[in-house]
């Protein structure tokens, strides 16, 4: 395997691109952890701890332009991370005491079966559309 | 449905995507935004919304996982300057192009990306 820097472009593109997609919000499907393992040479927790970090300022750097746009809802996100943050925490401990493989399985039916729903369900991820209110009359 | 209900399957959803994050190292995100597509259909003006704010409240979930990993001395940063500036550059880009690509594209793309997880998840 070669190193990181062996092959600068290459790994300047596929930075490119997986930080696109995470800035577009879909995720990048662990595609950096797959990068740094079988291409870079990385070991499987380094490039874990990298895709955390490559995250934060991939999706960081386009939450400024969300931020921005006044898209984002901050009383919900608020709650949304410190939940998430106690079940981060929980999870890493339940790491420790019990082996992942089975909830990775289960979890992954899961996934398979919610992105088929996204793909071809045809009211999924949409909002709802109300008419626009009737232009006022001004001819009177 | 009542503001009680909604609270408590954000909570659970919230939770759970946490678990997963750090039991996982992935798929948290992914939770989120089917959570908020389900409930938020009425009050979000576009479907985009859903992912931008799941984007945006897993952030600080991922930042303390990474900060477990860096406690732990396994956040090995030493080549990580040559994608810092990418991953800015690739995240700016993917926020506009947000802006600017139909929602039915983004989704599609969102499809096969949780596709992909879920057999990574599988087989892997």
């Amino acid at each position: 395997m070669g190193s990181f820097d062996s092959m600068p472009v290459l790994n300047i593109i596929a930075a490119l691109v997986i930080a696109l997609l995470s800035g577009l919000g879909v995720g990048s499907g662990g595609l950096l952890v797959i990068w740094l393992t079988m291409v870079a040479g990385y070991s499987q927790t380094d490039a874990r701890s990298l895709n955390l970090l490559f995250f934060l300022f991939s999706a960081g750097s386009a939450l400024i332009l969300h931020l921005m746009r006044k898209k984002i809802r901050l009383s919900l996100i608020a709650v949304m991370s410190i939940v998430g943050i106690i079940g981060a925490l929980f999870g890493t401990y339940l790491g420790i005491v019990i082996d992942p493989h089975i909830v990775r399985k289960i979890f992954g039916g899961m996934l398979v079966f919610s992105g088929i729903y996204t793909l071809v369900g045809k009211n999924s991820i949409s909002v709802k559309k109300y008419p626009s209110p009737a232009r006022p009359d001004r001819s009177a | 449905m009542t503001q009680v209900q909604k609270s408590a399957i954000i909570t659970v959803t919230a939770l759970a995507a946490g678990i997963c994050n750090g039991l996982l190292g992935a798929g948290g995100g992914i939770l989120l935004v089917l959570m908020l597509s389900a409930l938020y259909k009425d009050s979000f003006d576009d479907g985009k919304d859903f992912f931008i704010n799941a984007q945006a409240a897993m952030l600080p979930v991922t930042a303390v996982s990474c900060f477990m990993y860096a406690s732990r001395g396994m956040l090995n940063t030493e080549s990580f300057g040559v994608y810092a500036i990418p991953a800015v550059i690739g995240g700016i880009l993917g926020g506009f192009l947000l802006t600017k690509m139909d929602v039915k594209w983004i989704k599609r793309i969102f499809a096969v990306i949780v596709i992909w997880s879920g057999v990574r998840m599988l087989f892997f």
